[in-house]
Order: C-alpha cells, then sequence, then structure tokens
C-alpha cells in the first residue's frame, strides 16, 4: 500500500492527475456496474430450467391476471419456519415465488403480504379474521381479496398431495382470483328427464325433495333446465349436464354435438340402468288411483356422439365386478354394486385426487379410444374381474334368498373380462361433428296418448311403467316373486300400467322389509335405524347385520315425473323448477351453419351411472363420494378455460419413490402380523371390559383380568416390535445413504492427496 | 491468452502442491454433505430435488470463497513478490484473471466433490436434471464472485488472516443482505430496501437457481460482480505499482 516518494516535485501533479484519472476510472465502470444492474433488476426475463416450466407463469394465469382491473390482495399466512414441518418448508419458498410472479405480471392491481403466525399474536389475529385456522398446529393459509369478496386456501400443501402429480399452486391462486374478481354467477344446462328439482303432488300429496347435487348445484351455480328434445341449446350455458338422458332425441344430440363443437363443456352421466327411471312409472304416495307418473326409459344412451368421439356405450349391460362388489350382508357381496376404493379411482385428475370411496348402482361401461384428436383421462375403472351382464340381474332383490342365489350364480359363472372397464373418463381436444350430414330431421310427431307420447323422448316401441313393461328393451320379464300384494297401492290407470308386479324379490331384508308395490325394483339395504320415509331401499356397504336392529318396514318414495296425462306439478317450496329452454323450431332458416369441428377444445366427461346421484335411494350417497365426484365434475367443466389449461400442468414435487417403496414393502410383510394381533388386542379388550362390569360379581376373575392385561401388553410391545423391525431396513438405508454422501468424497480426496503426496516425497528423495 | 494459461498453471500447482486444496475441498464437501444431510433432513423431506442442499451454498461460501482466495495477492504482498510479477512482460489483469481461473477451479473440484448426492436423488427418486445445473450453476457463479471479492481485499492487504476476515464480513453482508427474515423485517416500512436486499443478495439468487429459476438479473449481477471485483484488483493493483 505505501507508496514510493517522488523524486521531484514536477511528478506531484502528474501522480495526482493518475489517481484522477484511476479514481474517475473506477467511478465509471462502478457506474455502469450499478446502471446495468439496476436496468436488469426491473426485467423479469428468465430463463426456466424446469423440466415442466414450472416457474413460468401459464398462459391462463397470464390471461387471468390481463383480466384484474380491480386490487386484488393475495395474504400469505404462515407459521415460523422452526415451526412447520420439514416436509412443508420447502414449499414455503416456492408459494413465495409464485405470489412474486404473480405481483411481476400484474403489479398494479396484485399486491402481497406475508404474516409469519407466531402464536398469540397480532397475524395469528389476523388469519383468524379472514377465516383461516391451523392445521396440524401450523399456519399454511392463503387468503385472497378483492372488494368484500375473499377466497381460501386453507393449507396450501393440501394442494400438493403426494398422491397426485400435479403442482396446483398455480391453479389454487388462479382460480382464488378468478372467484373474487368474477361478476356473476356461472350458468348449468341440465338435461335430464328426471324431476331433479323435486315436485310438490297435487291433491295434497307428499311431495318429493329436490336432490341434493341439484341444490348443491343451485347455490353455486345458476342452473337451466334443458329439455331431451332441444334442438338448440342456448348460447351462454358454461357447462352441459346430462343425467340419465333417456329419450334424447337424435335432434337433442345434434344440439349437444354443435354446442360441444362451440368450445362447450359436457358431462354426461348415461347409465344401463336406472333405477330412479324404474321408478318413474309407480304411482305415488298421495296420489289419487287412477293417477300415475309417466315412466322414463332405464337406459339412457348417446349413441351418435359416443360413436363420433371413439366410444360405446351398451345401454342393455351391466358391470359386474368380484372384486369391487359392495357387501349386502356379512356373507354377500353383491357384485353389480360396485364399491370403488382407492383402486379404481385414478388419482391423476383434479376431480378424483380427493376422491376415496364411490358408489355405482348398476352401472355401465364405455368401450373404445378415443377419437383423433381427442385425448382420452381415465378417471375410474372397474378391476380386471369384471363382466359385463345382462341388467336382469339389476331387478334381482340382492336382499331376497332369489336374488342372492341369482348373484352366487352370476358368480359361479363368471368370466372375467382381464382388464379394466371405463366407468369414467374425461375427453379433450378437438371434437369433430358426429352428424357430419347435418342436422337430423325431427322426429315424426308422436299421436296423442300413443307409446311414446308420455314423456318427452320417448322411442318409439318404449312403453310406460318401470322395467318388466312389455316393450320395454333392455328390461327382464317378471321375475316370479315372493310378492305381497300392497295395501297402499292405488289401482292402474287405465293408461298407465303401474308397477303392479316387478320383477323384485320382495322378501325381508336382514334389516328392512321391502313391499313390492313401494319398494324400487331392486331393493338394497338400508340403515336400520333409518325411518321409513328418509330410508328407501339402499345397500348399506359393509354395514354388519346388527343384533340390535330391528326390522323396518321401507317404503320408496317414487320419484314423481311429470305425467302428460296430469297438470304439471307444482314446484315444491322453495326448489322451484326452472322454466325449460323451449326446443327452437327446426330448420330455422335464420340458424348459422352447423359446426363440423370444435374450433376450441372442449371438454366431455363421461360417466357410467346416473343413480350414484340419487340421494333419495340412501342416505350413503350423502356420505360417501358420490357427491363430491359430480361437483368435482362440474367444477372442472365450469372452470375458467384459462383456469382449465393451468391444471394440466406438470408436477414440481419429485419424491423419493425408492424410499417410499421399500416403506410400503415393509408395511406390507408385516401387515398381517399386525391385523392380527390388533385382533388379539381387540378381543383381549373385549374380554377385559366384559370381564370389568362383572368384577364386583365375582372377584375370582380379577386374576384373570390381571392375566390378560398383561397379555394386551405384550401383543402391544410385539407390534411396536414389529414396526421397529419393518423400519429398519429404511432406516439403515437412509443411513447408509447419509453417510456415504457425507464421508465417501472427502475419504477420497484426502486418499488422493496423501498419494500425490507420497508420489512427490518419492519424486524429491529419488533427486 | 498464453500468459493467462501460465498464471493458471503456477497457482492452480500452488494450490494442489500443499495440502491447501485438499483440505478446502474436504471442508467443503462435509460442511455441504452435513449440513444438507444433518440440518437440513434431507431424506425427511421427500423430494428428490437438490433445492435443500443449494440453500447452505451461500452460507458456505461466506467463509470458503474468501478461504481460496485470501492467498491470492496477500501472499504475493507479503513476499513482495508483486512487483516482481508485474516486471514480467505480463499485464496486470493477466495476472489477476490467470489467478481468479486457478481458484475457480478449486471451487469447480469443490462442487465436484458434492456429485454423490446427484446420483443419491437420481437413485432415490426422479429429479429434474436441469434443475439440478441451474442449481450449480448459480452455486458455481456465487463461489466465483466470493473468490472476486476477496481478491480485491487480497490486493489490498499483506495479511492473509486479514483478508479473510474483511471479505467474510463483506460475504456475510452480501448473504444477509436477501434472507427472509432480513427482508421480511424490512419490507412493511422500506420494500424498496427490501427489493435492494434481494437484488444483491447471493441468498435471494441462490434460492432462485436452485429451484430452476435462472433470472436474466441474476446472471448479470453475479457476473458483473465478480467482472468488477476483478477491475478494483486491478485498479489497486497498478495503483500500487505506480
Amino acid at each position: 500500500m505505501s507508496t514510493p516518494t517522488p523524486p521531484s516535485g514536477s511528478a506531484q501533479p502528474r501522480k495526482n492527475s493518475g489517481w484522477l484519472l484511476t479514481g474517475a476510472g473506477v467511478a465509471i465502470v462502478a457506474a455502469i456496474f450499478f446502471a446495468l444492474n439496476w436496468f436488469f433488476s426491473l426485467s423479469s426475463a428468465n430463463l426456466d430450467f424446469t423440466e415442466n416450466k414450472v416457474h413460468t407463469l401459464s398462459e391462463g394465469t397470464t390471461n387471468i391476471l390481463k383480466r384484474v382491473d380491480t386490487d386484488v390482495t393475495i395474504q400469505l399466512f404462515v407459521s415460523p419456519t422452526d415451526d412447520l414441518m420439514p416436509q412443508f418448508r420447502p414449499i414455503v419458498n416456492q408459494v413465495e415465488g409464485w405470489l412474486q410472479r404473480y405481483h411481476e405480471l400484474q403489479p398494479e392491481h396484485v399486491k402481497i403480504q406475508k404474516f409469519v403466525v407466531e402464536p398469540a399474536s397480532d397475524e395469528e389475529q389476523a388469519a383468524q379474521t379472514v377465516g383461516l385456522q391451523p392445521q396440524r398446529n401450523q399456519y399454511f393459509g392463503i387468503a385472497i381479496t378483492c372488494l368484500e369478496k375473499t377466497s381460501l386456501i386453507p393449507f396450501v400443501p393440501a394442494l400438493m398431495a403426494p398422491a397426485v402429480d400435479q403442482d396446483r399452486i398455480e391453479f389454487g391462486l388462479s382460480a382464488g382470483i378468478t372467484e373474487v374478481t368474477a361478476q356473476k354467477k356461472k350458468v348449468v344446462g341440465l338435461m335430464t328427464p328426471l324431476q331433479m328439482s323435486g315436485n310438490a303432488m297435487p291433491f295434497g300429496g307428499r311431495g318429493q325433495p329436490a336432490w341434493a347435487i341439484y341444490e348443491a348445484l343451485k347455490s353455486q351455480y345458476e342452473v337451466k333446465m334443458v329439455d331431451v328434445k332441444v334442438n338448440k341449446i342456448e348460447d351462454g350455458l358454461d357447462v352441459l349436464l346430462l343425467i340419465h338422458p333417456a329419450g334424447i332425441t337424435d335432434e337433442a344430440q345434434w344440439a349437444v354435438d354443435q354446442y360441444l363443437l362451440k368450445g362447450g363443456r359436457v358431462i354426461a352421466f348415461l347409465d344401463p340402468y336406472s333405477i330412479v327411471a324404474a321408478q318413474s312409472g309407480q304411482p305415488q304416495q298421495g296420489m289419487p288411483p287412477g293417477m300415475s307418473p309417466g315412466a322414463i326409459p332405464t337406459g339412457s344412451n348417446l349413441p351418435k356422439l359416443l360413436s363420433a368421439w371413439g366410444y360405446t356405450f351398451e345401454s342393455d349391460k351391466i358391470v359386474a365386478d368380484l372384486n369391487y362388489a359392495t357387501p349386502m350382508t356379512p356373507d354377500f357381496r353383491s357384485p353389480i354394486l360396485l364399491t370403488l376404493g382407492t383402486d379404481g379411482i385414478r388419482k391423476n385428475s383434479e376431480v378424483t385426487k380427493e376422491i376415496s370411496d364411490l358408489w355405482f348402482i348398476f352401472s355401465g361401461a364405455y368401450t373404445g379410444s378415443p377419437a383423433t384428436g381427442l385425448n382420452e383421462t381415465i378417471l375410474l375403472t372397474t378391476s380386471v374381474k369384471n363382466q359385463l351382464v345382462d341388467t336382469s340381474y339389476a331387478s334381482a332383490n340382492p336382499n331376497s334368498q332369489q336374488g342372492q342365489g341369482q348373484m352366487q350364480n352370476l358368480i359361479r359363472s363368471f368370466k372375467p373380462e382381464g382388464k379394466e372397464r371405463l366407468l369414467a373418463l374425461e375427453l379433450t381436444g378437438k371434437f369433430k361433428t358426429a352428424f357430419p350430414e347435418g342436422k337430423p330431421a325431427p322426429p315424426p310427431p308422436a299421436p296423442p296418448g300413443g307409446p311414446g307420447g308420455g314423456m318427452g323422448g320417448l322411442p318409439p316401441g318404449m312403453n310406460f311403467g318401470p322395467q318388466g313393461e312389455e316393450g320395454a328393451p333392455g328390461t327382464p320379464a317378471p321375475a316370479a316373486a315372493d310378492v305381497k300384494p300392497a295395501e297402499a297401492a292405488p289401482a292402474p290407470s287405465p293408461e298407465v300400467k303401474p308397477a303392479a308386479a316387478p320383477p323384485a324379490e320382495a322378501t325381508p331384508a336382514p334389516a328392512a322389509e321391502v313391499k313390492p308395490a313401494e319398494a324400487p325394483p331392486v331393493a338394497v339395504p338400508a340403515p336400520a335405524d333409518v325411518t321409513p320415509a328418509e330410508a328407501p331401499a339402499a345397500p348399506a356397504p359393509a354395514a354388519p347385520v346388527a343384533a340390535e336392529t330391528k326390522p323396518v318396514e321401507v317404503t320408496t318414495p317414487p320419484v314423481a315425473v311429470p305425467d302428460p296425462l296430469l297438470p304439471p306439478p307444482a314446484a315444491a317450496p322453495g326448489t322451484p323448477a326452472p322454466a325449460p329452454i323451449p326446443a327452437a323450431p327446426a330448420g330455422d332458416p335464420n340458424q348459422p351453419p352447423a359446426l363440423k369441428e370444435s374450433a376450441k377444445d372442449g371438454l366431455v366427461y363421461l360417466v357410467a351411472d346416473s343413480d350414484l346421484l340419487a340421494d333419495m335411494l340412501t342416505p350413503q350417497i350423502l356420505q360417501n363420494s358420490n357427491l363430491p365426484f359430480a361437483l368435482n365434475l362440474v367444477d372442472q367443466a365450469a372452470g375458467d378455460k384459462d383456469l382449465m389449461s393451468i391444471r394440466s400442468r406438470g408436477s414440481s414435487r419429485r419424491p423419493f419413490d425408492t424410499l417410499n417403496n421399500i416403506r410400503s414393502v415393509a408395511n406390507e410383510k408385516i401387515k398381517g402380523d399386525i391385523e392380527a394381533m390388533n385382533g388379539e388386542v381387540e378381543k383381549i379388550n373385549t374380554s377385559i371390559s366384559a370381564q370389568k362390569t362383572s368384577k364386583d360379581r365375582n372377584q375370582a376373575l380379577f386374576s384373570g383380568l390381571k392375566e390378560m392385561e398383561a397379555k394386551q401388553r405384550e401383543i402391544s410391545k410385539r407390534i411396536y416390535e414389529k414396526q421397529k423391525e419393518a423400519n429398519k431396513e429404511v432406516k439403515s438405508k437412509e443411513n447408509f445413504i447419509q453417510w456415504m454422501n457425507i464421508l465417501l468424497m472427502p475419504l477420497l480426496i484426502a486418499g488422493i492427496g496423501l498419494v500425490v503426496w507420497v508420489l512427490r516425497k518419492v519424486k524429491t528423495s529419488a533427486r | 491468452m498464453r500468459h493467462i494459461g501460465i498464471i493458471f498453471k503456477r497457482e492452480l500447482a500452488s494450490y494442489f502442491n500443499n495440502p491447501l486444496a485438499y483440505v478446502l475441498v474436504i471442508i467443503f464437501s462435509i460442511l455441504s454433505m452435513g449440513l444438507t444431510f444433518v440440518i437440513g433432513k434431507f431424506l425427511d423431506l421427500n423430494d428428490a430435488s437438490l433445492t435443500s442442499f443449494f440453500w447452505f451454498h451461500p452460507w458456505i461460501y461466506m467463509i470458503f470463497g474468501p478461504a481460496i482466495g485470501m492467498r491470492l495477492w496477500a501472499e504475493e504482498n507479503r513476499m513482495g513478490t508483486t512487483e516482481l510479477l508485474l516486471t514480467m512482460p505480463i499485464s496486470a489483469w493477466q495476472a489477476i484473471v490467470g489467478k481468479f481461473l486457478a481458484a475457480c477451479v478449486v471451487l469447480a473440484a469443490a462442487l465436484a466433490s458434492t456429485l454423490p448426492i446427484v446420483y443419491t436423488v437420481y437413485h432415490l427418486g426422479n429429479p429434474d436434471g436441469a434443475m439440478i445445473f441451474s442449481g450449480y450453476l448459480g452455486s458455481f457463479l456465487i463461489g466465483a464472485a466470493t473468490i472476486a471479492i476477496t481478491c480485491a481485499i487480497s490486493a489490498l492487504t499483506r495479511s492473509q488472516i486479514s483478508c479473510l476476515l474483511i471479505s467474510v464480513v463483506i460475504c456475510f453482508i452480501l448473504v444477509l443482505a436477501g434472507f427472509p427474515s432480513v427482508t421480511d423485517f424490512l419490507r412493511p416500512t422500506m420494500p424498496w430496501l427490501a427489493d435492494l436486499g434481494n437484488s444483491i443478495s447471493f441468498w435471494w439468487h441462490q434460492s432462485e437457481m436452485a429451484r430452476g429459476l435462472v433470472r436474466l438479473q441474476s446472471l448479470v449481477y453475479l457476473i458483473t460482480l465478480s467482472v468488477f471485483s476483478l477491475f478494483l484488483t486491478s485498479v489497486i493493483i497498478r495503483s500500487k505499482r505506480a
């Protein structure tokens, strides 16, 4: 640092000017350095190195943010890092990264706030004010607020469930922003001949409540009814929901086709055998004698549309599955009532991600593969042990001995397909028209009072009444049934044949006695502790026949369907039926030309059952995931087009599969032992409980009780040891990995260093 | 270029002909792996990425960079060989670049010693290779920047310890400036300062690159910071020669 003393005075100015020049040079370079960095700090240009471009906001989000013209505040509430579970800690940075990018894209209107929530702090108060609660003792939620609307992501890690191969943080944020900035409700068109909106019976009859799915839809969307004979779908529908569209005309299929080609979203719940439809011909409680609702065909199909999409649906065959058979009694499982657990539910979609158990009642199955230009995502499947069987099996009462005998025969002669069948799937992409020849001609008007004239869209040849009626295709002939005449059954009307002798074998079920005239053709077990009015016959999967249950007489309120011979029923209070969209006159010259191919991507969800939505059949439907699944479909379909594009992006989560597999295998190995030991513990617990109550009466048992408690402790210890043993392999692998990583290279480098040193030493000494 | 090569080889040999480089590489390897597995509980995260591994790098470089770079010029100053070196037919700039590159090779060797963790994540899961590359890129650039800063401080002093201490303080500030605790504290009252903290912070740039997001801002900052530091080194050496 010391500078030499200048030899003469004349050198001083030169030195000073040199320093000046150097100082100026440093200042200029420093200025360039700061200017460059300031300039590039304003730029959000970046390279996204990730395989799935997870740091690049999708086009959908960009579009959503472009539309934001009001201040949106995104508040992240998160516990201090040390309080978070280790696996959640990396997600905090990830979320902050996303929020930063949202702000960068719309700095004017998107404001980001982060609150580190300590217990009993102002931040915790703020979190609770917006509606966030701690989950697993941790705060990690997001509140998105715009004006008075707030959307919550209660627990961000839940968006990244390890079972799902999708990073849904962006989707969650964009969906929240869309929700709080949305101006009005989306519109769902509902095409169904079923009376889902409920009704009130004339003449003081007891009305039918609206379906739970209908009420749920109404609370979230504007619901518009669409007739099954419609020839044009009204513009402005965000989603078209077809639920058992029995009797749909070709014209209506064409209308659906055109709606889809315009970029519409269609959800179809088809059914080879709809119990609700089967009930539709039965007279209803409170209805005067001679009056009966019209019947709806039990099978529904969209043959033209499905064919164009590459699929078929056999509307006279139901699927039986030995693996997913629903337990009806401790000794009997019905293979045609399917209980789908995690095996049949593909977790690769937003709609099935959280779905854990579904219940399909006489479901059909789709066959085929997507047509060119379409992408298929399978949502639900049968197991490989499935077989398509005739719908006549659906009419056998699974609670009756005869019905069970019929099922046992089916099981004995079962010919498994060997491959899974499709119960629900998603189709996306560019759809081609199913009507290349143009709009089909309207069907000839049915003669008044003639066959098919009763219900809208009844095809020729289809007759009134539930299954088993003459002329109803795919329905079985009435079986010999041990049927008691229904005392309350009204006399048949001259025009409409009631289900006087349905093929249901209405023998008393273990927990329910079914009267044929009032019961659905298939009486399924209902929980015994519900009142008859509330508990239509329905299966209670795995419900044991408890000793304390009393036989319950189950009366199934039939689903009311408007009869053409009756005046239109008044809507039930509180559930007004929306006015159907009127059918446009055919051949309207003002109509735009028919589309041949979709201009933008369309979306179709196909589900092979409709009774899974019929909550009036059994309260079970409200308890399992059936309704959440259906609502997920609608939510997904009604979602913003931009949101949909966000959903399909890849995951940034990459779990340690190898370790997870070792853990699973280890747990699987001890599963049987643990279950057996848990069983022993359970037995001992039961014995102990029993003895404890009688201890006062019999002191002699005391010593036995102590012995059993000791045994219980011993088994618990054995279980613990087993679990410890199972974890041992994983722990030993983890330890090996850890210490190999920490020590391998240092030892190697030290070894190399030693060799080099020795070689140098040898070389030096040689000299 | 030939002159740079000569200086580079000479400097590299001086690193590896004594235990210094080996010791530094071993310490870096043990620290980075130990912190990742023991403190960061890498295996419990169940995440086949190296984000948590790179999280510790800026903190390690805070000491590791100065430890590599402290001898570059301080040793020459102490021995009085700086003037001798610059009397040779090479420019100060060539000497600086040659020395800097040699130090960067030690840094690269240290990073290479962590490659078993890359094998580990590939063995345990299905990691994103490009994301790992961007993490290593960020790590190398930050390491190089700490060496360049140390190089400038080293040119100022004869004492390696003084150089080490001053460089560690500067690097500590540059790491901490964007640390969430600091920026979260500043943001409500001085958001501009929080943003500035992020912009100059090694920690922030590394965390972004470790997640596979290479911002142009990060590349420009880390490269220009190194170049500016080397320029300052050049100015200091020239001024001394003058």
